[in-house]
């Protein structure tokens, strides 16, 4: 009788299972009403993008759908989605945005909440973990707890130093504190062939970006929660002239240098060290353009915080969907492939940025790839720059000022508290001060 | 049977003939409708734009619609906006000045030598034929902060210290974009000065030989007079393009370092792209458009007045 029981229980099983396994959710499946779809997506021009252009084909064969993937430089890219969202001519169907711009686009009405795509068991993969999602990545694609993408690129900006080099020159690394970062810069340069750092100062978001880890490293902030600006007060002062310091050994022309050109630089061995993004680790381990295959290693900023935490700048972006695009179903399919654990593993080394926590524990990947570590322990902790619409404006003062002081036009307290007092324009401007 | 395309022919010239006036406007028609698509109605447009809050990044409820005279205005109240209408000015004034003297000296002496040899037509109109952003980035290699072949000659005739690069410092940014322009611009300068130059009647040039002139006196009372309306006519070409110059500046620095190479162009540029005022960046260019405007009516009515004259 048990036995029975039991032969039953199991065939009972079996039988379900079968069934499950055939009308279990697939992609497959789940395209066939949009097979034949062409849909458009604009991205920047960074590594995962180059990877999921790599691994296209694999979606388009399974699914149907064609995907014409459009990189653009970082403000090219919102140059050409704006003008699109805002005539809602619909050309675009899924966005790569930055989470500084959640803000923005959702107040303005161009991207679609993310909610309804995810409960619809139709197009929802049940089998993608969003919890493994890292939270930060979660919350910046979010706007009031609403999710509005999923997180695409992890860009973590953190220290790049060159272990080789930090060696040959008998230099201890990673530098912790600024005296002694500024003191591994001085004992690393050696020009014309070797700079203690590499800078993005050119008057452009990148100058921003990096020297935001800076002002976060001597305690600073833009404003705080009451939006009353700081960008001149001590802090800010003294992290702006350590700052400007750091161009003493730096490479002639920084001021004219971007992400780009920093990354050219760490490949080819003129720094020695450098802020740089965390998705540009692969680079450094491509044999046809790195000449530091090996070397390269990556540390918090380092801090004079009084809390102690590790200071990094998050900046990744996510992938969306615009309220124009006349696709949004394939355009989901598409992300949610785009974002899956399996696509962001393979493109590991070959441009893929993971947002997902369980790839970076990975302990093979962590022992090849040594950014795993340090962007795992970042991602926790990292610092976020303002994501209210008026950000832009910011970054147009700060650009301009953080530039002139380091090409020398401007003397460090001149430009803050021009900052300051900018800042404090578009804040009232904005309705956030009174 | 009456031949129909024969009275039909006459029909047509008769009316032209009748009504010569119409005809003509008829044949005006498609340019002045054409004009009004690609010209008077974008401008028109913008025009509305100017006088209204409109930005690309804010939800279309929260924008003021008309708002009259706001964004000039602020615009003239932007500290910016002062400081790129003064780096354009500088920027015109040099770069027309130097393509000029440059220009009119190398057409004295390429007059009649070299100007039937098809190759140096070439090679002078090349920098010219060049589409501007191709111009751009081989000079951004040539001004390159490390393997630059400029930065590397400048450094080599200890001009530039190693600490910096053209395109890097605040003090030989705009010079380094003045280049540009000279290099590129000079021919065409060149070329319609030497068409003027060779098109010059010859008599006067005789008597003067007979009269045994000074090659200095001859350029002086005789070329230079003749050769005013062609003059004039470049200059004003030049300076027009010269303030809205664009591509160079967005190529090489974008403005930078700090606001050493900010035109009024990068300047409505980046309230447009960057910051998505599309309302104030129509604005700055009305204001670019009206200052173009005022000098060239003023260079246009010299020009009307000026009459080659020995």
């Amino acid at each position: 009788m048990k036995r029975a029981v039991c032969l039953v229980m199991v065939s009972c099983f079996l039988v379900f299972g079968v069934t499950a396994l055939a009308f279990g959710w697939s992609l497959e499946e789940a395209a066939k009403p949009y097979a034949g779809a062409t849909i458009r997506f604009i991205t920047e021009t960074t590594p995962p993008s180059y990877w999921i252009e790599e691994a296209l084909p694999e979606f388009e064969k399974a699914t149907g759908i064609k995907v014409i993937v459009e990189r653009q430089a970082h403000p090219h890219l919102e140059e050409k989605a704006l003008m699109d969202f805002a005539a809602g001519t619909g050309i675009y169907d899924v966005f790569n945005f930055d989470y500084s711009w959640t803000g923005k686009y959702v107040k303005a009405g161009y991207i679609e909440p993310f909610d309804k795509y995810i409960n619809d068991p139709k197009l929802a993969d049940p089998n993608n973990d969003l919890k493994d999602f890292y939270p930060r990545m979660w919350e910046g694609t979010s706007w009031d707890g609403v999710p509005y993408g999923y997180p695409f690129d992890s860009v973590i900006e953190y220290l790049f130093w060159n272990k080789a080099i930090f060696d040959k020159y008998g230099v201890a690394g990673p530098p912790k504190t600024p005296d002694e970062w500024m003191d591994a810069m001085a004992k690393l340069t050696h020009p014309p062939e070797l700079y203690g750092t590499g800078m993005q100062a050119k008057r452009h978001l990148s100058i921003v970006c990096e020297w935001l880890n800076v002002l976060w490293a001597f305690d600073g902030e833009l404003y705080d929660e009451n939006y009353n600006v700081l960008v001149n007060n001590e802090n800010a002062i003294k992290a702006t002239e350590f700052y400007k310091k750091m161009a003493e050994y730096a490479p002639p022309g920084v001021t004219t240098w971007t992400w780009d050109d920093v990354n050219t630089a760490l490949q080819q061995g003129i720094v020695a060290q450098a802020i740089q993004w965390d998705e540009n680790y692969g680079s450094m381990e491509d044999p046809e353009e790195s000449k530091v295959v090996g070397q390269m290693r990556y540390a918090p900023v380092p801090t004079a915080r009084a809390d102690g935490k590790p200071v990094s700048h998050y900046g990744g972006s996510s992938l969306g969907i615009p309220v124009s695009s006349k696709n949004k179903e394939a355009a989901f399919l598409f992300i949610q492939w785009a974002t899956s654990y399996d696509v962001q593993l393979r493109g590991v080394g070959k441009g893929s940025s993971p947002t997902r926590r369980s790839i970076y524990q990975i302990p093979e990947l962590r022992a090849k790839y040594p950014s795993f570590e340090a962007t795992d322990a970042a991602a926790e902790t990292t610092f976020w720059r303002p994501r209210i619409p008026e950000w832009d404006e910011m970054v147009e003062v700060l650009a301009l000022e953080l530039n002139s002081v380091v090409a020398g036009a401007k003397d460090v307290k001149e430009a803050l508290a021009t900052s300051a007092a900018k800042i404090e324009e578009i804040l009232v401007k904005g309705g956030y001060k009174k | 049977m009456p031949n129909t395309s024969f009275s039909l022919y006459q029909r047509f010239s008769s009316w032209i003939s009748k009504t010569e006036n119409r005809f003509k406007w008829a044949l005006i028609l498609p340019t002045i409708v054409l004009l009004a698509l690609i010209t008077v109605y974008p401008t028109l447009y913008a025009l509305r734009l100017a006088l209204s809050d409109y930005n690309l990044a804010r939800a279309a409820e929260t924008l003021k619609g008309y708002i009259g005279l706001t964004n000039f205005r602020e615009i003239l109240r932007d500290v910016t906006f002062w400081t790129s209408l003064r780096t354009t000015v500088l920027f015109m004034a040099v770069v027309v000045t130097v393509e000029f003297f440059l220009g009119l000296v190398i057409a004295l002496i390429l007059q009649g030598v070299i100007t039937r040899s098809k190759i140096v037509r070439t090679f002078i109109l090349l920098p010219m034929i060049m589409a501007p952003i191709v111009v751009g980035l081989t000079w951004t290699y040539l001004y390159q902060s490390e393997f630059g072949l400029v930065t590397y000659i400048l450094r080599q005739l200890r001009l530039m210290s190693y600490r910096t690069a053209p395109l890097a410092d605040v003090r030989t940014a705009l010079p380094a974009l003045m280049v540009v322009d000279i290099w590129q611009w000079t021919p065409f300068l060149i070329m319609v000065l030497l068409a003027g130059l060779e098109a010059l009647p010859t008599a006067p040039y005789e008597a003067a030989r007979i009269d045994k002139a000074p090659p200095f006196l001859v350029f002086r009372k005789i070329t230079l007079p003749l050769l005013k309306p062609v003059i004039l006519i470049v200059l004003v070409l030049r300076i027009m393009d010269a303030i809205r110059v664009f591509d160079i500046v967005y190529a090489l620095t974008e403005g930078g370092p700090g606001e050493a190479t900010d035109v009024l162009s990068m300047f409505i540029y980046r309230n447009s792209f960057y910051l998505w005022n599309i309302g104030k960046a129509s604005a700055i260019s009305f204001v670019l458009l009206y200052i173009i405007m005022i000098i060239s009516v003023i260079l246009v009515n010299v020009l009307s007045r000026v009459k080659a004259t020995v």
